[in-house]
């Protein structure tokens, strides 16, 4: 008698699973695909997307969010472009990631889009060089996450009377009072070495030798100025690294400047404040950001874009989206609770909190240049061995090990130069 | 025989000793999990800390945003376990009870499955499911789980159905016993301590596997729980207090499944002897 | 099936119906994507085009010139002499420990195995709150016993990350190995142990002549385990360090996920998954014969 219920239980269950197996219908659906997968983050991709079905109750619009980030969402859409059935649009970065799908012949251009919109004027001329390219439009750019932000807790630089530096030599001043009172200088996280290379390397180069950098022109052993950069990130940065850095991800490092161990947060992204915030520290009064030393008149950013497929079912619904998305009241919507800036400059910044604003208004003024994270002008196969290198040299900063990682780099410069791998932006 | 006593009680008090030790041991990884469950979200990064209040807010939540995870794990790993187990078992029987050409090589060859790499098989597999209509379902996970525990389950029943004796199966055919009939009859039933054990780690193994639940679901109503989980964590943000609330409910099935199991890792031998 | 055939062929007919599924299944699910990994591995591929290009053997000399494959190479030696000695070993002395027969042994067996049902985020997360440096469980449990000049930086020191890798590998999966002792242990007629004890023998004799023997079948499947999981190794090391500081954690999943995923190198990834699955053999595949053996020796 057992014996049958059992089966008949499991029986139940096969069937039960079975049912509703039918695919669902995505004729006039806008499908995006992102790894926004949590808190602030899927806030603001829900808020862009309930906004559009405000304006536009016709046009259905879903979302899946991929668990991780860059690559983990290019391998489900490697999957999805080799079965036919890509979604319409997905998060992307902007420079060579979106050139390799646009290479591979997975994206729809939407020049037109573009056009419409006059994006040219509408986004900082950094990002417009890395959407626009072999003569099309390819994205629609969303925010700008700034990098060059060095963090400090307000209320140790108060008490030691610290002023917020502005040189190298300030800054160095600044390490060695904190290194006195037995405040480590600077917090830091493994794995993000590379960001704070990026404030030595302007410093060192230029921007325009930042940017050739980028792009495969300047020899990592050749050019003396890329070892002093390095010399200048090891005299600066690492030197005055709190104890045990690399034992630490991101948002742990973020405790002991909470707890007033740690004085600064070097070349941490603006996501930093969203944290410090959430754990109950006061913007501007407790922690406030100066733009690192030698890059002050920059705002160095990642921008988070929105590419069309080629392939996908419903193109036209899709370019309505994305034109919603570079209006200022998409931007506003996206960027509310990002914890980003708009990229779209006309986008009024009432909805700003005092950190976002202060960028803000950084990032509108005249001088100011915007310059891409290197990940974005760099061939991903390049960049991955560039940051790690960048890595085993923070680990160890001596001589040998530098000469040892300038090789490194330059073997691998060369190797991507003879695979006609560098792409030249236009800087 | 009182002097037998004390030597006795001794061995006992090490072996509880050192199980307590070990059980100490390992407990302490997951207590942080349970205390951290309970914390309200300013004390998360208080490791050391008791929570000030028992916060249930972070089990709500948690499990408010797992529930559909939750029935879609349970409608697959119960059937998968089931069915995975019961095919490595047609596998093992011949391998374990007869001799014939070419017989170690299969055992090898079925062996080799394990040593690939899951994420090299993701594109060739996602084509296999599509052909067959099954993205996006339960049966199709079914159907993945099944093959890619073949090799894990006959690893486990080959050798477990190796320890009965031939003698059993010599015994059997003069009693006139078909081989299918041995199967079912004798060999299952003997070998039950490697069947429950296989049925433990195969319900753990697929109830807890990411990669082939992400990639070959995608709609809320097929998508397992693991891929659920996820939901906690971005690139910038992650709800310790609600991860660790999901995570504890999530391991109950696996727990609840062994308990039921373990009863059964007995000597197959007694009551067959007739 | 009485067919009145004879037993030899009712025998290859009864083999050839019951592998007829799990090898038709194993073919498709297994055969396919070898060959697919094989003939990716001699192609440039970025795992987004629709074309790929052969490049003949060039992904396996890159390899070859990697230092980071050379590093991951390295630790995966240290993690086989880990998973070789540590997960079996835990594994074997808690079942005996617990086949002792204690009361309420069953509240440890959950103990014991419980680590093994938990999430592997959720493992991860644990793992980074005990080791991170200045406020972790770890070291503040050092610096509170008045040790505070062994605390670590258990994730980030490059000489000593592996091992805590290792410490929470084991934590998580020794549940298996116990499993399958602890079943093993449990197959183990009692009249036999009995007997031997009447007779006189001590407990070292009988775990020596009777149960380590009749374990045989639980040592295949635990060194199996064990090998292939010091090959394969990838989630929780992913998860604690990316491989890093740099690549110096790293192993070759590792290794294979960041060139197939990070640098857009599919086919250089397929060139590592060839070389993870032909050392997986050659290492598994004389042990296996030879256990085969000695399995068989236990049927008498």
């Amino acid at each position: 008698m057992k014996k049958k219920v059992l089966l008949l239980v499991v029986l139940g269950i096969f069937v039960l699973s079975g049912l509703p197996v039918f695919a669902v219908d995505t004729g006039n659906v806008v499908d995006i695909w992102h790894y926004w997968t949590a808190g602030r983050e899927a806030q603001s991709i829900n808020w862009l997307m309930e906004s559009f079905r405000k304006k536009y109750p016709e046009i259905s619009v879903e979302d899946r969010a991929i668990p991780g980030s860059t690559a983990e969402l290019r391998q489900q859409l490697g999957v999805a472009f080799m079965g036919g059935n890509p979604p319409e649009l997905f998060q992307v970065g902007i420079g060579y990631g979106l050139k390799s799908y646009a290479d591979a012949g997975r994206l729809m251009p939407i020049t037109d889009v573009w056009t419409e919109i006059n994006g040219n004027k509408m986004f900082p001329e950094g990002i417009a060089k890395m959407i626009v390219f072999d003569n099309e439009a390819w994205a629609v750019p969303l925010n700008i996450h700034t990098i060059n932000t060095v963090w400090y807790n307000v209320n140790i630089f108060k008490k030691y009377n610290l002023k917020e530096p502005k040189t190298w030599e300030e800054f160095k001043h600044v390490c060695r009072v904190l290194k006195e009172k037995d405040v480590e200088p600077i917090a830091a996280a493994g794995f993000w070495s590379v960001y704070a290379l990026y404030p030595f390397l302007i410093t060192t180069l230029g921007p325009k030798g930042y940017a050739a950098l980028g792009q495969g022109e300047i020899s990592f052993t050749g050019e003396k100025k890329v070892r002093e950069a390095f010399e200048l990130f090891k005299e600066m940065w690492v030197d005055n690294l709190m104890e045990n850095w690399t034992g630490y991800s991101w948002a742990e490092a973020a405790q002991p400047l909470m707890k007033g161990k740690a004085a600064m947060y070097f070349c941490m992204g603006d996501w930093l404040a969203a944290l410090l915030e959430n754990e109950g520290m006061e913007p501007i009064k407790e922690f406030d950001f100066f733009l690192a030393p030698g890059t002050r008149n920059m705002i160095i950013g990642q921008v988070d874009a929105l590419a069309l497929t080629k392939g996908s079912d419903a193109p036209n619904l899709a370019k309505t989206f994305l034109e919603f998305c570079a209006s200022t009241e998409g931007q506003r919507a996206f960027n509310r609770y990002k914890g980003s800036v708009a990229a779209n400059l006309k986008t009024p910044s009432e909805f700003y909190g005092p950190i976002m604003s202060k960028i803000y208004h950084l990032l509108h003024k005249p001088e100011t240049q915007f310059m891409p994270n290197l990940s974005f002008l760099m061939p991903p196969d390049f960049y991955t061995q560039f940051y790690t290198e960048i890595e085993k040299y923070a680990v160890n900063p001596t001589d040998e090990t530098l000469d040892e990682v300038l090789n490194e780099l330059e073997r691998l410069r060369s190797e991507a130069f003879m695979e006609g791998k560098w792409v030249n932006w236009g800087w | 025989m009182k002097w037998l006593r004390p030597s006795l009680s001794f061995e006992k008090l090490t072996i509880y000793l050192l199980l307590i030790f070990f059980a100490l041991l390992f407990l302490l990884p997951t207590f942080v999990a349970i205390n951290t469950a309970f914390k309200p979200p300013r004390e998360i990064w208080e490791v050391t800390s008791f929570p000030s209040q028992v916060y249930l807010e972070n089990f709500k939540e948690g499990l408010y945003k797992i529930r559909r995870g939750l029935v879609n794990s349970a409608l697959l790993a119960f059937p998968a376990m089931l069915i995975s187990t019961f095919i490595g078992s047609l596998a093992a029987y011949p391998l374990s009870q007869f001799k014939f050409r070419g017989d170690t090589a299969v055992y090898f060859l079925l062996l080799s499955g394990m040593y690939i790499p899951y994420q090299t098989v993701l594109i060739p597999l996602f084509f296999i499911i599509r052909r067959l209509g099954l993205y996006d379902t339960i049966p199709g996970l079914w159907l993945v789980h099944t093959a890619y525990g073949i090799p894990f389950t006959t690893l486990i029943l080959r050798n477990f159905f190796a320890t009965v004796p031939s003698e059993l199966m010599e015994a059997a055919a003069l009693d006139g016993c078909s081989l299918i009939g041995y199967y079912w009859k004798i060999l299952l039933p003997v070998g039950r301590s490697g069947i429950a054990a296989t049925l433990i780690l195969q319900f753990r193994a697929i109830w807890n596997e990411f990669l082939f639940a992400l990639t070959l679901t995608q709609s809320a109503k097929s998508m397992p729980v693991t891929v659920r989980l996820q939901s906690f964590v971005s690139m910038t943000e992650v709800h310790w207090g609600p991860l660790m609330g999901a995570t504890l409910i999530t391991i109950l099935p696996i727990i609840v499944v062994f308990l039921v199991f373990k009863r059964y890792f007995v000597t197959g031998l007694i009551g067959v002897y007739k | 099936m009485k067919f009145g055939l004879g037993f030899r062929q009712e025998k290859s007919l009864a083999t050839m119906l019951f592998l007829a599924v799990p090898l038709s299944l194993f073919a498709v699910f297994f055969l396919y994507p070898i060959g697919y990994t094989l003939y990716l591995s001699f192609h440039e591929w970025n795992g987004i085009s629709p074309t790929m290009n052969p490049v003949g053997f060039k992904n396996y000399l890159n390899i070859a010139k990697s230092p980071h494959f050379r590093t991951a190479l390295l630790n995966n030696g240290k993690w086989f002499i880990f998973y070789l000695l540590f997960p079996p070993g835990l594994g074997l002395l808690l079942a005996l420990l617990i086949n002792k027969g204690v009361k309420k042994g069953g509240i440890f067996e959950t103990i014991f195995f419980l680590p093994n049902a938990i999430t592997l985020i959720a493992v991860a997360c644990i793992w980074r709150w005990l080791y991170t440096p200045g406020y972790g469980v770890f070291n503040e449990i050092l610096r509170r016993v008045g040790l505070p000049g062994w605390t670590q930086n258990w994730l980030g020191n490059p000489q000593i990350a592996t091992y805590s890798v290792m410490i929470a590998v084991l934590w998580a999966e020794v549940g298996v190995f116990f499993i399958i002792y602890l079943a093993g242990l449990r197959n183990i007629p009692q009249a036999l142990i009995d007997a031997a004890k009447l007779d006189g023998a001590s407990s070292f004799k009988i775990f020596k002549y009777i149960t380590w023997p009749m374990l045989a079948p639980s040592t295949v499947i635990v060194v199996a385990f064990s090998v292939i999981g010091a090959i394969k190794i990838f989630d929780l090391i992913y998860a604690l360090t990316r491989g890093g500081p740099a690549y110096f954690t790293s192993v070759l999943a590792v290794f294979m996920y960041e060139v197939s995923f990070n640098r857009f190198q599919m086919g250089q990834g397929a060139a590592v998954g060839v070389i993870l699955f032909l050392l997986a053999a050659a290492v598994i595949g004389p042990y296996l014969i030879y256990s085969t053996r000695k399995v068989e020796a236990v049927r008498q």
